[in-house]
């Protein structure tokens, strides 16, 4: 306050000195005392709004690039003044009173917005140009790895999931869980020793094959070499089922693995090259070439189907989330890849086997009833968020513990998950699927 | 016109239009969108 | 006889050289497509040998022949980005914000003027026509001053954007080279017949001619609404680019750079916008007449004009938020991103303080009525059922203002151990918010019906029935209003989120119903005294300053929100911003800006209308005559 009366006169000293030497001219020259009274008091209060309002600047001033929350007072301050100012100069009054009032609610709805939470918008993402083909395969690796597990260095960790999807089912590391998609450990060399010598694959035969899918595109043909094997098993998942990883029921005829370069991952050509060449690097083996690896996609991906690489687009989706809320709902069932273990009535392509059926509006009363529960839900919404966001803490019979990832509190966001139990919880044995939104 | 200028009458017959209006109107449109307005009493 | 034929014919011909101003920039306009499409033909058939460019339409899809430079990639730096030593942005947000809000504001006045001299050649009563004629001249007086200032500011602008940001606004003027062209020519076009217009006006003032002079505001208004829409042509292009590639280049259709996806919504919002924006100022201007006026006649002037400025802009602020709706479907259906940044992102707090101008609005326009029914005698029976509705106004406002999921990180989500908070998840429903905002809007409607029929008393047979039924339908609306509300919590939310439509079909149906039935009612009804212009309080004067301030603040906010939701793009994903002011500043600093705006648009215009009464004074009395306070005031006037 002292500096700020101090720095508003060293700013207003002439304004004021010229008012009080107006003051002791009127005093002097004013004959009629009544008038001399008037004048007189006139331009003392002159000289208090004067100050006033210098201080409001100075307020403003001092505040401008610091606290940027004090700047209302200044308007505050100018309201004050110029009220003080219509009460004595009457012939200017309006203009002063409404000029002044304008101030007020200025000075209101600025110092609400101060008073609300301040977010400030960080600067945009650095742009940065991926040129892939002139990478090292270093730096192709660490993107794959940043793909599949979202950061470099995450590999190591039970749990983290990168836009790419794969540890939702596969492990990767010796020992990790890998209940729904084979362990990925020693592919590269698993992949040309075993798979490709697997009668079931049935290499340059691709009409012998038993699966649903003989061949990623027609005319594409089978794998030859571990790469290629690796870029088909992507690209048709259908096409070669490791035995005991097939959709329950189907004999392993049929996969429950998503075609990975097709949304909603859409991984695309160099993505897929990336993730490639970290499963290359990471066991010490020498991965092939990128331009090997892209050819290799080419041969199963025809032309339409290769997603559009996404250059200048800002790393938006720069957040880890799988789905934010803002998709309807079957579109996050998608995301979050639920539709590869559950099956979720009115869901759309929601044929998963692994875990049970989703009829939550039915069943979530019954499980809550049953005496083995030891969660704490009350309700059946209760229930639904408690089974995603802490899958063990009921575990529907048959069904093993730990299949399913517990990341998905992490990994859906609070609208996500909502549109998901609110559309569950309306899920009934025997009655229509509920409407999706 | 005369029955209807005794108070209670035009009481009675305001609510019916009134809350007969409303209902329609909550009623068409939520089924214009699809949605059931009953679904609470349906349950 | 020769006199008059000769005054009618100068009359057609000037109407005429509108016209002609008006298609002047058409015409101009015709031959630049014709050359452009002859200049890629030439150059197509010079390419032949080599090969012609073709690129894809970012939003239309179609392809099209390349024929503009690619948007230019800018670095940091004295090229691209010159500087004071200043934000830059902040700099170019002032000058934009004055230019709009001047602009505005003088495209909206010529509009009520049309209307009001439409009343004024209807109406049969000889003196309120003399009034309402008098009125609309009042009103262009006023405009015309601001218009100079409005293109002043224009220059301004251009100069501000030309210094600060040449890379940005040479791109854009590339693209628009010959929309330019034409909203140059069209601002002369304006120029010319808004000083015909206002010259002409004693000129035109009988039988025949006047119709004239009213046509040639409708062709005013006309070129005033192409100029807005050409000039929301660029803002279009920078929210949702169309008509260029992905690397920016102009595809050769002129068509598609103007007619983006957010074109349309953004036109209807503006128009809306101004109205009531237009309406406010003038309100504001004839509150502070009223304020300082010494004499009764002119204080019941002033009094009316502010009515009737103050209904005309509360008319168009009803539809504003339906426009707001569609413009907010426009961009969730452009990019969904968008609408979540400006819903429940980065912006979701403005949006917060939106809801509260919105209840401040509504809050005035309510005080102000109900301050109005004071000059009415008979409508002392209304008084004492004021405070029950302050009393529902205020609940209203309560629930309407309750914000319920921001933005949340999965570590605050964790830390609440659910989707929402256990306690304030309750609160802020949209259905609930819903019902607090149609609460406000239907109460605003009660009291308008009110003061309709204030000073009245209805004499038709079923007057008894007509006021039960009148009382039990709006008891019924505010139940199924809030019963709706209360609803919401007890079903899921994808059923949830329909109930908002018939709470707003409950809304319109009382506003519709009610005047038309208080319409029918007050036909022909017993008066029980005249409307004493200007025996209002003071205090009603500064609702209408409040409603005035209140709306130039929201406008500098929504305006603000339109902008900054582009992020960090000058051209949303076609042209970066690599400025060092690419960041979205806080609500609070958006907030202090705005108040500047604000501020200094509200002191500079008072400025003027300052000046303008200077001039008033030393002109004799002479227009006061027709200036009533003691002529009774038909029902009509309302």
């Amino acid at each position: 306050m002292g500096n700020l009366i101090s720095e508003a006169l060293s700013m207003g000293w002439v304004a004021i000195a010229i008012l009080a030497g107006l003051l002791v001219y009127f005093q002097v020259s004013i004959a009629d005392p009544a008038a001399k009274k008037r004048a007189v008091f006139k331009t003392f209060i002159g000289i208090v709004a004067t100050f006033l309002l210098f201080m409001a600047i100075a307020n403003y001033k001092n505040n401008f690039y610091g606290e940027n929350r004090m700047l209302p007072a200044s308007l505050a301050l100018i309201t004050v003044t110029s009220f003080v100012m219509a009460m004595y100069f009457t012939n200017l009054g309006a203009l002063l009173k409404i000029g002044g009032f304008m101030f007020f609610v200025a000075a209101f709805l600025s110092g609400y917005g101060n008073w609300l939470p301040q977010v400030e918008g960080g600067f945009p993402p650095k742009e940065e140009k991926i040129t892939w083909d002139s990478m090292t395969p270093q730096q192709l690796a660490d993107k794959g790895e940043e793909i599949i597990f979202g950061g470099i260095g995450k590999s190591s960790v039970q749990g983290e999931i990168g836009k790419g999807q794969c540890p939702l089912c596969h492990g990767f590391q010796k020992g990790f869980l890998s209940e729904r998609a084979p362990n990925l450990y020693g592919l590269p060399e698993r992949a040309e020793k075993e798979r490709l010598a697997d009668p079931r694959y049935s290499m340059n035969a691709p009409a012998k094959r038993d699966t649903v899918e003989k061949e990623a595109c027609p005319g594409c043909g089978t794998g030859t070499t571990a790469q290629e094997y690796i870029a088909e098993s992507h690209a048709c998942p259908n096409c070669y089922v490791v035995a005991g990883f097939g959709l329950k029921g189907s004999n392993d005829r049929e996969s429950q693995m998503p075609k990975i370069h097709k949304p909603p991952i859409s991984l695309s050509l160099p993505e897929l090259a990336a993730v490639d060449t970290w499963m290359y690097l990471r066991e010490g083996k020498e991965p092939p070439s990128y331009e090997d690896m892209i050819k290799s996609y080419e041969k199963f991906i025809p032309e339409s189907d290769r997603p559009k690489q996404q250059e200048d687009k800002p790393a938006g989706a720069a957040s880890s989330l799988l789905a934010d809320g803002s998709e309807p709902v079957d579109q996050i069932f998608a995301k979050g890849q639920c539709v590869s273990c559950h099956v979720i009535p009115g869901i759309p392509g929601a044929v998963g086997t692994i875990g049970p059926k989703l009829e939550e509006g039915t069943n979530a009363p019954l499980r809550l009833k049953d005496p083995g529960y030891k969660g704490t839900a009350k309700s059946t919404t209760e229930y639904i968020m408690e089974s995603i966001v802490e899958p063990s803490a009921y575990v529907v019979k048959p069904f093993p513990d730990n299949t399913m990832p517990k990341v998905f509190g992490q990994k859906l966001s609070a609208g996500a998950l909502k549109k998901i139990v609110d559309y569950l919880s309306q899920v009934k044995v025997g009655a229509p699927p509920p409407k999706i939104s | 016109m005369s029955a209807l200028n005794n108070p209670v009458v035009a009481v009675i017959v305001s609510l019916i239009v009134a809350v007969g209006y409303f209902a329609m109107v909550d009623h068409y449109l939520m089924d214009m969108q699809g949605l059931d307005f009953w679904y609470l009493f349906r349950q | 006889m020769g006199l008059v034929t000769r005054k009618n014919l100068f009359a057609i011909m000037g109407l005429c050289a509108m016209v002609g101003l008006l298609l002047l920039p058409i015409v101009m306009a015709l031959p630049s497509p014709a050359i452009g499409e002859e200049a890629p033909a030439a150059d197509a058939e010079k390419k032949e040998g080599d090969k012609v460019e073709k690129g894809r339409d970012v939003y239309y899809k179609t392809e099209g022949i390349v024929m503009g430079a690619p948007a230019p990639k800018t670095v940091d730096g004295p090229r691209d980005y010159p500087r004071y030593n200043f934000e830059s942005r902040v700099l170019l947000w002032f000058a934009n914000q004055q230019h709009l809000y001047y602009g505005s504001f003088v495209l909206a006045v010529p509009i009520f003027c049309m209307i009001i001299e439409f009343m004024g050649v209807v109406t049969k009563d000889k003196a309120l026509a003399k009034r309402y004629d008098q009125l609309a001249y009042d009103f262009i007086k006023i405009s015309l001053t601001a218009y100079s200032l409005t293109a002043v500011l224009g220059g301004i602008l251009i100069f501000t954007f030309l210094t600060l940001y040449p890379a940005f606004f040479g791109y854009l003027s590339g693209i628009f080279r010959p929309v330019m062209h034409i909203y140059a020519l069209m601002f002369v076009a304006e120029s010319g017949t808004l000083y015909i217009y206002y010259y002409g006006w004693d000129k035109m003032k009988e039988g025949f001619l006047k119709w004239i002079h009213l046509s040639m505001s409708v062709v005013l208004n006309i070129i005033g609404t192409l100029l807005m829409f050409l000039a929301n042509s660029w803002i279009g292009f920078m929210m949702s680019p169309a008509g260029v590639d992905e690397q920016g280049r102009f595809l050769g259709n002129i068509w598609h750079v103007i007619h983006t996806a957010l074109w349309n919504p953004l036109n209807l919002h503006r128009i809306l916008g101004n109205m009531a924006f237009g309406g406010g100022v003038v309100a504001a201007y004839a509150a502070y007449k009223f304020l300082a006026s010494k004499t009764d006649e002119d204080r019941a002037h002033y009094d009316w004009m502010g009515y009737i400025a103050m209904a005309l802009g509360v008319a168009f602020l009803i539809p504003l938020p339906f426009a707001g709706y569609w413009l907010m479907r426009e961009v969730y259906a452009y990019r969904q991103q968008m609408g979540i940044t400006l819903m429940g992102g980065l912006l979701a707090w403005l949006f917060i303080i939106q809801a509260t101008m919105i209840g401040i609005l509504f809050l005035s326009t309510n005080y102000y009525l109900w301050q109005a029914m004071g000059r009415m005698r008979g409508a002392e029976k209304y008084q004492r059922y004021i405070k029950y509705l302050v009393f529902l106004l205020a609940c209203g406002y309560m629930v309407f203002i309750t914000p319920h999921t921001m933005v949340m990180t999965p570590a605050e989500l964790k830390a609440m151990g659910g989707q929402q908070h256990p306690v304030l998840g309750n609160y802020g429903v949209m259905s609930a918010k819903n019902g607090g905002i149609n609460v406000i809007i239907t109460t605003t409607v009660l009291s308008f019906v009110w003061y309709m029929r204030g000073n009245k008393v209805s004499t038709v047979s079923w007057a008894k029935f007509g006021n039960i039924f009148m009382g039990v339908f709006f008891a019924c609306a505010y139940i199924n209003i809030i019963g709706l509300a209360v609803y919401g919590y007890y079903i899921p939310a994808n059923v949830r989120v329909g109930l908002s439509v018939p709470q707003v079909a409950t809304t319109l149906s009382c506003l519709f119903f009610m005047f038309a039935l208080n319409g029918v009612m007050m036909k022909g009804a017993k008066q029980m005294g005249p409307i004493e212009w200007g025996k209002i309080s003071a205090r009603s004067q500064y609702a209408l300053i409040m409603l005035a301030t209140a709306f130039t603040w929201m406008m500098g906010l929504m305006g603000y929100i339109r902008s900054s939701v582009r992020l960090f793009w000058h051209v949303n994903e076609i042209m970066r911003d690599n400025s060092p002011w690419a960041y979205t500043h806080t609500v609070g600093f958006a907030a202090n800006m705005i108040s500047f705006n604000v501020l200094f648009f509200w002191v500079s215009i008072l400025f003027v209308f300052w000046l303008g009464s200077l001039a008033a004074k030393k002109a004799p009395v002479e227009a006061k005559a027709g200036v009533p306070g003691a002529v009774p005031q038909p029902a009509a006037s309302h």
